[in-house]
C-alpha cells in the first residue's frame, strides 16, 4: 500500500523511507506489543502479552484523554473568560487550575436520573457509545514518533470509519430521552455529522493521494523534508525544514486545510455549528436529558473528537511531529545518535506534535466564543453547496500539480523525491 | 443565485468573521486591562453614598411618629412603644422624645425604595450600604433595628411584655388621673359647700377647670 | 412497495415552556412543526402577573413609584417617569427645569442600559455569547452612575411626583459625560463589527420575521419594532413631552439595508443606531442643564389630585409606555391602568411565525429582536 501512487511515477525511496520508522506494521497489533516481544523480547505466553498490551494501550489512551480534557476544560473557560474580559476560575488552585477535577467529582457525585418513561436500555448505552467511538479513534493517531498505540496500515481510513459510530450514539441518546426537545437536537446531529464526513472524507482523500500511504506516520515521515538528494543513505530524510509541510506544498492542500478545518468543527459539533447542543434553543440538545457522569461521559466525548480533529490536521497538514527547524529535528535521528539523544529527540517531537494539536484546539475555542449559531438549512448549503465543491476542487487541482509539477512544492524549491 | 452572488457571499461572510475574530483576539491579548470584574468576597467595589441597602436607625432621634411605616408601600416597618421620654417604659431603648419598644424591618418584604428616608422629620432612618444581608431560614430575615441583630424569639418575649407593660402603665396612669379628678372635684364640692354654707350659693363647676382635667389625661 | 404519497410525516406539538434559556421571561409558546418548519403558534403569557393595577388602586399615589419601577424593570425610569408626569398633568403641577433635565438625561441613559440590553441577549439567543459580556461591561458603567445618583441600580423610584428624589451633583456628570465619550465612537463600532456586519448574524436575522407597516399599525405594535418597519413614529418627536422639543435628534427607521424593510436584522440596527441618538441628546443636556431646584417638595408630602382622569404616554425603550389614572379627589388612585409596550409587541409573534416561512431557530431570532419583557406583558 505505501507508496504506490508515487512507485508509479517512479520513486523507490518512499518504500525505505516508510520503513525507517516503525517495523510493527507488517506484524500488524499493538506496537507496545510488538516493542515487549521482539524489542525487549521477555519470554512469556503470547496471549499474556497482547492482554497486558491491551490493557497499557487502553489506560494510557484513557489517561490521556482525561487529562486533555481536564486541560482543554481549564483552557476553555480562561480563554472565553479573557475574551470577555473577566478572568475565569480563580479559586480551586493556582488561577483555577484544578477546577476541572472539582467539576468532575462533582459530576460523580451527582444523582443519576433516567427519566420513567425513557428507554432505558437505550439510554444506558448511548453514552458508552459515544465515548467508544472516540476512544477507538485514538488507535492509529501517534502522539509522536515511536509513540503510537497501533501504526495500523489503513490508519487515517480507520479513523474516518469508526468516526460514524459517534453519530449512532447520539441518535440514541436522543431518541431513548422521551422528550421532543432532544429528538430535535438529534435529526439535527445525524444530519450534521453524517454530511460533513463527505468534505472530511476527501480532504483525507487528498492527502492520502499526495503521499501514497493511509498510516499517518508514514504521512508524518514524508513531511520531514523529502526533496531529491536530500536522502541519506539508509533512506532518512536529511531535511527538516517546514516548508516541506502539506499546507506549503501546493495552494490547494492549503485550501484544503481551511475546508477540513471548518468542517472538524461542525463534526465537533462546536459552534458556529453547535446546532445539536444550541443552548438557547434546545436547551441541551441531544443530552438535555443525561445528569451526572452519563453527561460526563458526553463532555469527554466532545473534547475528545476536537483533540482528534486537531491532531490529524496537525498530521496531515502541518507536519506532525517535526517543528520545521533543521537542527532540532535532527537531535537523535541518524545511526549514530546517543540513546539520550534518542530519547531526548523522541520528546521533543512528541511535545511539538501535541502543541500543534493545542494550539488547533486553542483555535476551535477562540471561534467558538465569537461567532453566533447558524441555521439547519444555512449548515446544509455550507455542507453541500460550498465546502464539497471546494474539496472536490482542491481534490483535483492536488492531483493535477503533483502530475504537472512531479511533487514539486510551491514554496519549497525542487522535487520532493525524484 | 448566480456565480458572482456566490463567490461574493463566501468573500463577505470570510471577511466579516475575521473581522469579528480580530476583535476577540484584542480583548484576549488585553484582558487585563479591560478587566471588568472584582473578585467578589476577597475584593469589593467602592460602595457609592447613596446606596440603598439594609436600614439604620438613630434610635436616640426617633419620635415614634409613625411616618416611615405609613408611607411603606408593603408595609414593613413594625413600630411599637412609648411617645414621651419620661420614663414610661423600663428596658425599652430610651430615646429624646420616645421609647421604642419594637423597630423592625422584615426584609423578606421590603423592596428597599427608600420611600421611608423622605418623611422622617428628625432624618433618622436612613438605608445604608450593607447589601449582603442573608440567613438560611425565612424566620431570621426580620432586623431588629434597636439592637441591629436579627428579631428573635427573646425580643418578641420583650415586645409582648412591653406591650403588656405599656397597657398596664397607661391603664395605671388613666386611673391615677381619674383619681386625682375625683379627689378634685371631692375638694371643689368640699369648698364649694363651704362657700355655700358661708354665703348660702352653689358655685357650679367652671368649664375652664373641666377643660384642665381633660388636658391633664390627653398628656399621659 | 409504498408509493412516496404514502409516506406522511407527522406533525409535532413543541412546548416551549415557561422555563426556557431564550424567551424573554416567562413566557410560553405551543408550537405545532412539521420538522423544522412552525405551521402555527400560540402564546400564552400571565405567568408574571403581580396585580399591579389593584396594588396601585390601595396606596397612595407616592407609594405606588415602587410598583410601576418593577414594571418594565429593564427600563425603569420610563415607567417612573410617565406615571409622574401623568399625576402631574392631572394636579397641574409645574415641574423646576433642571428637574425636567434630570428627568431627560435617566431616561435617555436608561435607553441606552435597557437596548446594551437587548442587544447581548439578542446576541446570546442567535448563539453569540461573547457580545452578551461585552454589552454587560458597558451597561456595568451605566449602572454604577445610577447607583451614585440615587443608590439603585435596576428599580430606581428617582424620578416621583414633582421632580427627582436626590439632586445631581457635578462630578457625576463628569462621569456621565466620561461614559459618553467612551461609548459613543468606540465601542459601537466595535459592536457593529463584531455582531451586526457578521455574515453568519446577517443570514440568521436578515429576511426573517418581516413585519410589514400595516401589519403593526394594526396590531399596536410601537418602538423600535414599529421604527424598523419603516414607520416613523416616535413620541419624542411626535408628542413631545418633558422639554424633548429642546433637543436635536434623529429617528433611525429600518431601511431593509440588508434585507427586506422589517425584518428581525432592522428592528435591532434600529436599537443600535437609537442607542447613538441617545448619547447625542445626552451631550447636549449636560452641555445646558441649570442650576436650580430638583424638586417641588410640597408634591412628595401630599399627593391629592383633584377628581378627573388623564391618559399620559411616555417613549420608553420598547414603545409607547401609557397610564391611564381615574382620580376621585383623595390621596389614592380610584383607577390606574398602565399601558405596557411589549404586550401589544408581542401580540404579533403568533402572526408573524403562522405564515409557513418560519423554523424553530427563526421563532428565537423573531422572540428576541421583539424585545420584550414579561414583567411589562403580564404586570
Amino acid at each position: 500500500m505505501s507508496g504506490t501512487f508515487l512507485a508509479a511515477s517512479g520513486v523507490d525511496a518512499l518504500a525505505d523511507l516508510a520503513g525507517g520508522w516503525n517495523t510493527s506494521r507488517e506484524q500488524g497489533g499493538l506496537y507496545i506489543e510488538y516493542l515487549i516481544r521482539d524489542v525487549v523480547g521477555l519470554q512469556i505466553a503470547d496471549s499474556v502479552i497482547t492482554g497486558a498490551s491491551i490493557l497499557i494501550v487502553c489506560g494510557l489512551v484513557f489517561g490521556f484523554l482525561n487529562v486533555f480534557a481536564l486541560w482543554a476544560v481549564w483552557a476553555e473557560r480562561k480563554i472565553s473568560a479573557h475574551i470577555q474580559c473577566r478572568l475565569g476560575p480563580m479559586e480551586v488552585g493556582p488561577h483555577g487550575a484544578l477546577q476541572t477535577i472539582a467539576d468532575g467529582i462533582k459530576l460523580i457525585a451527582k444523582e443519576d436520573i433516567i427519566p420513567r418513561l425513557a428507554d432505558r436500555p437505550l439510554f444506558i448505552l448511548a453514552p458508552i457509545i459515544v465515548f467508544a467511538g472516540v476512544l477507538i479513534r485514538f488507535v492509529p493517531l501517534p502522539f509522536g514518533p515511536h509513540l503510537i498505540a497501533s501504526d495500523m496500515d489503513l490508519g487515517l481510513f480507520f479513523i474516518a470509519a469508526v468516526g460514524s459510530i459517534e453519530v449512532l450514539g447520539v441518535i440514541m441518546a436522543g431518541w431513548s430521552s422521551n422528550n421532543k426537545w432532544s429528538l430535535f437536537g438529534t435529526i439535527r446531529t445525524a444530519t450534521q455529522m453524517v454530511s460533513y464526513e463527505v468534505p472530511i472524507g476527501l480532504a483525507f482523500v487528498t492527502v492520502i493521494v499526495s503521499y501514497g500511504s493511509f498510516s499517518l506516520v508514514d504521512i508524518i515521515g514524508m513531511q520531514g523534508g523529502t526533496l531529491a538528494g536530500s536522502l541519506s543513505s539508509d533512506g532518512m530524510p536529511q531535511e527538516g525544514w517546514f516548508w516541506h509541510w502539506t499546507v506549503f506544498r501546493n495552494p490547494f492542500l492549503a485550501l484544503m486545510f481551511l475546508v477540513y478545518t471548518v468542517a472538524g468543527l461542525a463534526e465537533c459539533k462546536r459552534a458556529p455549528f453547535d446546532l445539536p447542543e444550541a443552548e438557547s434553543e434546545l436547551v441541551s440538545g441531544f443530552h438535555t436529558e443525561y445528569s451526572g457522569m452519563r453527561f460526563g461521559l458526553f463532555f469527554l466525548a466532545e473534547y475528545g473528537v476536537m483533540y482528534i480533529i486537531s491532531a490529524v490536521a496537525a498530521c496531515m497538514f502541518l507536519g506532525g511531529w517535526w517543528t520545521g527547524i533543521y537542527w532540532i529535528d535532527q537531535i537523535g535521528l541518524g545511526a549514530d545518535a546517543s540513546p539520550v539523544g534518542v530519547v531526548f529527540g523522541i520528546l521533543i517531537k512528541a511535545g511539538c506534535l501535541i502543541s500543534k494539536a493545542l494550539v488547533l484546539v486553542m483555535v476551535q475555542m477562540w471561534v467558538r466564543w465569537t461567532l453566533p449559531r447558524v441555521r439547519l438549512d444555512q449548515m446544509m448549503h455550507l455542507c453541500w453547496k460550498v465546502l464539497l465543491p471546494a474539496s472536490l476542487l482542491c481534490f483535483l487541482g492536488s492531483c493535477l500539480w503533483e502530475l504537472l509539477f512531479g511533487g514539486g512544492a510551491f514554496l519549497g524549491a525542487g522535487a520532493v523525491v525524484r | 443565485m448566480s456565480a458572482s452572488q456566490y463567490f461574493s457571499d463566501i468573500f463577505r461572510v470570510a471577511k466579516s468573521i475575521c473581522i469579528g475574530m480580530s476583535i476577540t483576539l484584542k480583548y484576549f491579548v488585553t484582558y487585563k486591562k479591560n478587566l471588568c470584574t472584582v473578585q467578589y468576597p476577597k475584593e469589593r467595589e467602592v460602595i457609592p453614598p447613596r446606596h440603598r441597602g439594609i436600614h439604620y436607625l438613630e434610635t436616640e432621634k426617633c419620635v415614634m411618629c409613625w411616618k416611615c411605616s405609613d408611607i411603606c408601600p408593603v408595609d414593613c416597618i413594625y413600630i411599637e412603644g412609648a411617645r414621651g421620654a419620661d420614663g414610661v417604659l423600663e428596658g425599652g431603648y430610651r430615646g429624646q422624645k420616645a421609647t421604642l419598644a419594637k423597630f423592625t424591618v422584615d426584609y423578606t418584604v421590603c423592596i428597599f425604595c427608600g420611600l421611608c428616608e423622605e418623611p422622617c422629620p428628625t432624618k433618622c432612618i436612613w438605608l445604608g450600604p450593607d447589601f449582603d444581608y442573608h440567613s438560611t431560614d425565612r424566620t431570621m430575615m426580620e432586623k431588629n433595628l434597636l439592637t441591629d441583630a436579627v428579631y428573635t424569639e427573646e425580643d418578641e418575649k420583650f415586645v409582648d411584655w412591653a406591650r403588656g407593660e405599656n397597657e398596664r402603665l397607661q391603664g395605671e396612669t388613666k386611673r391615677r388621673q381619674e383619681e386625682e379628678k375625683a379627689k378634685q372635684a371631692a375638694e371643689k364640692e368640699k369648698e364649694q359647700k363651704k362657700g355655700a354654707v358661708e354665703k348660702g350659693k352653689e358655685k357650679p363647676k367652671g368649664d375652664s377647670q373641666a377643660k384642665k382635667a381633660n388636658k391633664g389625661k390627653n398628656k399621659s | 412497495m409504498t408509493a412516496t404519497s404514502d409516506i406522511r410525516t407527522e406533525e409535532m406539538l413543541l412546548n416551549m415552556g415557561p422555563q426556557h434559556p431564550s424567551t424573554h421571561g416567562v413566557f410560553r409558546v405551543v408550537i405545532r412543526t412539521d420538522g423544522e418548519m412552525v405551521i402555527e403558534s400560540e402564546s400564552h403569557i400571565g405567568y408574571l402577573h403581580r396585580c399591579f393595577e389593584k396594588c396601585a388602586e390601595g396606596n397612595n399615589y407616592i407609594q405606588v413609584v415602587p410598583y410601576t419601577d418593577r414594571m418594565d424593570y429593564l427600563c425603569a425610569m420610563a415607567n417612573n417617569l410617565a406615571y409622574s408626569e401623568t399625576v402631574e398633568k392631572l394636579m397641574g403641577l409645574e415641574v423646576p427645569e433642571r428637574a425636567l433635565y434630570i428627568r431627560v438625561i435617566c431616561s435617555e441613559l436608561n435607553r441606552i442600559a435597557s437596548h446594551l440590553m437587548a442587544f447581548g441577549t439578542y446576541g446570546m439567543d442567535i448563539g453569540a455569547i461573547t457580545p452578551f459580556l461585552y454589552a454587560f461591561r458597558d451597561r456595568e458603567r451605566v449602572l454604577k452612575i445610577f447607583e451614585t445618583i440615587c443608590g439603585q441600580r435596576l428599580n430606581y423610584s428617582y424620578i416621583r411626583i414633582g421632580g427627582a428624589t436626590f439632586d445631581i451633583t457635578d462630578d457625576v456628570l463628569r462621569d456621565i459625560q466620561t461614559f459618553i465619550d467612551y461609548f459613543d465612537p468606540v465601542i459601537l463600532d466595535e459592536y457593529d463589527r463584531l455582531l451586526s456586519y457578521n455574515g453568519i448574524f446577517i443570514s440568521r436575522t436578515a429576511n426573517v420575521g418581516i413585519l410589514p407597516a400595516d401589519m403593526a399599525i394594526s396590531y399596536g405594535v410601537t418602538g423600535p419594532s414599529l421604527r424598523g418597519s419603516g414607520v416613523r413614529r416616535d413620541l419624542r418627536k411626535d408628542e413631545p413631552y418633558c422639554i424633548y422639543d429642546r433637543f436635536d435628534f434623529d429617528i433611525p427607521v429600518g431601511t431593509g439595508e440588508m434585507g427586506t424593510i422589517g425584518d428581525c436584522w432592522d428592528r435591532y440596527m434600529v436599537r443600535i443606531r437609537e442607542m447613538r441618538e441617545s448619547a447625542k441628546i445626552l451631550r447636549q443636556a449636560l452641555r445646558d442643564i441649570p442650576a436650580g431646584l430638583f424638586c417641588e417638595k410640597k408634591a412628595f408630602r401630599a399627593v391629592k389630585p383633584p377628581k378627573g382622569e388623564v391618559y399620559h404616554k411616555v417613549e420608553g425603550a420598547r414603545g409607547e409606555v401609557g397610564f391611564y389614572i381615574v382620580s376621585d379627589g383623595t390621596n389614592q388612585p380610584y383607577r390606574c391602568k398602565a399601558r405596557g409596550p411589549s404586550f401589544s409587541n408581542i401580540s404579533v409573534l403568533d402572526a408573524l411565525t403562522s405564515r409557513g416561512d418560519c423554523m424553530v431557530a427563526d421563532m428565537v431570532a423573531i422572540i428576541g429582536s421583539l424585545d420584550i419583557v414579561m414583567g411589562e406583558v403580564d404586570r
